[in-house]
């Protein structure tokens, strides 16, 4: 059985990151394992996302992208994207929000509305009940996340994370650690 | 040893493997990885095959084409517009043919998600008769890759590689040796005008002749190394129902397949010339048909006259039929849609309105999202913002009205101009258009001036053909050359401008200034758009000057200068106490390192220090001496 979760957000959140150490969580754990990232416009702040696609057996073969409304884990770096590709995530599937909202320039400039926490998961609430909209802290908010998708499904365990993360980070370690527990002891919804 | 690697990365393995000599390109999206895996691999190895970005598609690909005459093995890449530039001596070397593995690797965009035409490549390799081979996933991109380099040495023909973005850019386990096999033979160019010319009618007809034998070969040979497989055949000799799958669609079969039993499966990665024999036995096999393909119909009507032909009498389903759309990317959402049409076997319509209705969901969820987009915009200390910022004043303070006045714009990072709040750019069309356009805006009569923006990689690429149009023809218009010394929005490559320092060891720089000079043009000034008053009056005094104008405005790309230069400019920060809060400095610049900040009693603009590059173009805009240089000079 193929598994989907979709990343989304914006340059700068660390979601090549994020992806990448979920892909090679996967591929520890004996999965076959596929990663597609959209990080052409990142520099320039605009949208960034990416699909990473799993399945247990390693001769399993299956399509690199995710179908709308297939992914089974989404995670929004960012209130907005979320908002605006809801459509990837598939009923009862796991909403995992950060709770951070970088509105555009010319939402500052029309003194426009942007969606807030509460909001974007009313958006979901006729799609899944399983939501968790999280305030990250400052520092690797993708870590924190990350933390969250771990304590949040059965596929990674928290140990092979933090070795991972200590492997991959060559500098702010400490501080990936501790947002990634803070993200793992995260008991809200 | 295994490793997860892209589509791209997989491509430069297999033409290591296959020992090339040599390997050119022009970077474009999603094609431009297998050219800079290359490059990394010989900056990292001494023995490495010689590697080098080129000036354009057409230029890489002769010489490419060059090096496999003379019997070595090259590599050649481009994105799908890009094989349009290279168009005129891809077609003519395919009557040539080669002596050593000559392969172009060109990457399709089904969805058009790097922007531009969802062209397909297929259609452009009937056109100039050469084969191709479409990799499912990057493994197959990889082995393919090498055994393209066979078929082409075998048939004397150059050899497609197709790819599409969800191959190019997907990264999942490859088995490759990661090394490069050395060229054993020493390179030799035999003189053979019949075959290298096109002088006289008899040697292009005999040249034709040739080349459609040729393809007849490919389709022999592609046929005994069975690149095309079936899966699931049904027991017997009972008629079955078939789905065919190409390319990168033969992964999503594999997955969805087992969920339709009674089903089977062939999967097509080689899709021109198509192996006829093979698809003869699968009508044979057949009594329904759906064919799973991207964009154009291609295989779908090759397969109906083939059906046609033999008399055939069952039912294929597709594009024809509406089934299935020819406009963007295919997921599992279409390949779901056609295996329970081909399944259910009653109208086809019933998949397409399944298909049709998860599309619309997709545009327009149950309940509304916001109706906000993060634009795409210039980074924080693009030089090309003060350079618009720059035109749009200079328009003001020459009385022009720039809602009538056109300013072309081209590809790469430049048309991000065409953006808010800077708003310049009216035309996008294809690389070096803006001139030509802004030609001929001026000479059929719309308000002059009329200006034309363009990049410094772009100018070299296939701007200065019409630039010569323009000064020949004592044309009006005024071009300016966004010169950042990077093709930048590809990934920072290096480009004939790149300052010397940055060439590697066996380059050098060719000056733009010096090259429009040369052109003999009617006015050359150069100026720096983070001084915006300069760049300002400069732009407004050839905004009213006539003839051929040509602005360069020069400044590093501020991505590779942050990494090359040790010390950043101090960055800038606001004073809260001077801050009217009137935005100005956003609504000018629309600067990404600018933000509100309202924590305190009153709001005021803000500068993110990690983002700020200290160009200083909001401090340009500020009326208030809000914005001022930190203090320090911060390291890195």
């Amino acid at each position: 059985m193929v598994e989907s979760i979709f990343i989304t957000g914006l340059g700068g959140q660390g979601i090549v990151t994020l992806a990448s150490l979920i892909t090679d969580l996967a591929a520890d754990s004996g999965c076959r394992v596929s990663l597609f990232n959209a990080k052409g416009m990142a520099q320039r702040g605009g949208r960034v996302t990416a699909e990473i696609r799993y399945s247990g057996g390693k001769d399993d073969f299956f399509g690199p992208r995710i179908g709308i409304g297939e992914a089974d884990v989404m995670i929004g770096m960012e209130l907005g994207e979320a908002a605006s590709l809801q459509a990837m995530l598939r009923p009862q599937g796991l909403l995992l929000l950060a709770d951070v909202a970088l509105a555009p320039a010319e939402v500052a400039l029309k003194k426009q509305a942007y969606p807030d926490g509460a909001q974007v998961r009313g958006l979901f609430e006729d799609r899944t009940k399983r939501i968790v909209c999280a305030p990250p802290p400052a520092r690797a908010r993708n870590l924190f996340m990350l933390g969250l998708l771990v304590s949040r499904t059965e596929r990674f365990s928290a140990e092979n994370a933090e070795a991972l993360i200590a492997r991959r980070l060559t500098k702010g370690r400490e501080a990936g650690l501790e947002s990634f527990r803070q993200g793992y002891a995260y008991d809200g919804v | 040893m295994e490793k997860l690697i892209s589509g791209n990365q997989a491509v430069a393995y297999g033409a290591l493997e296959a020992g090339i000599t040599l390997a050119t390109g022009y970077p474009g999206t999603p094609s431009t990885g297998v050219l800079s895996e290359l490059l990394d691999f010989a900056g990292r190895n001494k023995k490495a095959p010689r590697v080098s970005w080129s000036v354009n598609e057409k230029v890489a690909f002769e010489i490419a084409c060059a090096a496999a005459w003379a019997g070595a093995r090259a590599l050649v890449t481009m994105k799908m517009s890009g094989a349009n530039v290279a168009a005129d001596s891809i077609l003519s070397a395919a009557y040539s043919g080669t002596e050593g593995g000559l392969v172009i690797y060109i990457a399709d965009d089904p969805g058009a998600e790097a922007g531009m035409a969802e062209q397909d490549t297929r259609l452009f390799a009937q056109l100039a008769g050469l084969p191709v081979l479409e990799p499912r996933d990057p493994q197959r991109a990889c082995e393919l890759t090498c055994f393209a380099f066979e078929l082409s040495e075998r048939t004397k023909l150059p050899v497609i590689v197709r790819s599409v973005t969800s191959v190019a850019h997907a990264l999942s386990p490859v088995r490759t040796e990661g090394v490069w096999k050395k060229p054993k033979a020493e390179p030799r160019f035999e003189r053979d005008i019949r075959r290298f010319t096109k002088a006289g009618a008899a040697i292009c007809l005999d040249q034709h002749a040739r080349l459609l034998e040729r393809l007849d070969q490919a389709e022999e040979l592609i046929h005994e190394a069975a690149i095309n497989r079936l899966d699931n055949l049904p027991a017997g000799k009972a008629p079955g129902r078939f789905a065919l799958a190409a390319g990168v669609l033969s992964a999503y079969l594999d997955e969805l397949l087992p969920q339709f039993p009674g089903l089977s499966g062939a999967h097509l990665e080689a899709t021109y010339p198509l192996d006829e024999r093979f698809l003869t036995s699968l009508l044979d096999r057949a009594e329904a048909l759906v064919v799973l393909e991207e964009l154009e119909p291609h295989i779908e009507t090759t397969l109906r006259a083939l059906a046609a032909r033999s008399g055939w009498q069952g039912r294929i389903l597709g594009k024809e039929d509406g089934l299935l759309p020819r406009v963007g990317r295919y997921s599992s959402t279409e390949i779901s849609a056609g295996l329970t049409a081909l399944a259910e076997g009653t109208n086809s319509k019933s998949g397409a309105t399944a298909a049709a209705k998860k599309s619309a969901a997709a545009a327009a969820p149950s309940q509304k999202p916001p109706a906000i987009r993060h634009p795409i915009t210039f980074c924080a200390g693009c030089p090309h913002r003060g350079t618009y910022m720059a035109l749009n004043r200079a328009f003001k303070k020459a009385g022009l009205d720039r809602k009538k006045h056109v300013v072309t714009g081209d590809i790469g990072c430049t048309i991000l101009g065409m953006n808010p709040p800077l708003n310049s750019c009216w035309t996008e069309l294809a690389m070096g258009a803006s001139i030509g356009l802004a030609v001929g805006f001026a000479r059929s009569g719309v308000a002059r001036p009329v200006v034309a923006t363009i990049g410094d990689s772009t100018f070299f690429h296939a701007g200065i053909p019409p630039l010569i149009d323009a000064v020949q023809h004592c044309d009006d218009l005024l071009l300016i050359i966004l010169d950042n010394g990077w093709t930048s929005m590809t990934g920072f490559q290096v480009n004939p401008g790149t300052a010397g320092d940055s060439q590697p060891g066996d380059q050098r720089r060719i000056d733009i200034a010096r090259v429009v000079e040369s052109l003999g043009v009617d006015s050359l000034e150069i100026i720096d758009p983070f001084d915006q008053e300069a760049a300002t009056a400069a732009l407004t005094a050839a905004l009213s000057m006539s003839g051929v104008r040509v602005v360069i405005s020069r400044q590093e790309c501020a991505l590779p200068a942050a990494r090359r230069l040790q010390a950043r400019r101090p960055h800038l920060q606001v004073n809260p106490e001077l801050c009217r809060f009137c935005r100005a400095c956003l609504r000018e610049s629309g600067c990404p390192a600018l933000f509100i900040d309202s924590r305190a009693d009153k709001e005021v603009m803000a500068i993110d220090p990690e983002l700020c590059t200290g160009c200083g173009l909001c401090k340009e805009v500020c009326r208030f001496d809000a914005i001022g240089r930190a203090e320090e000079a911060s390291n890195g």
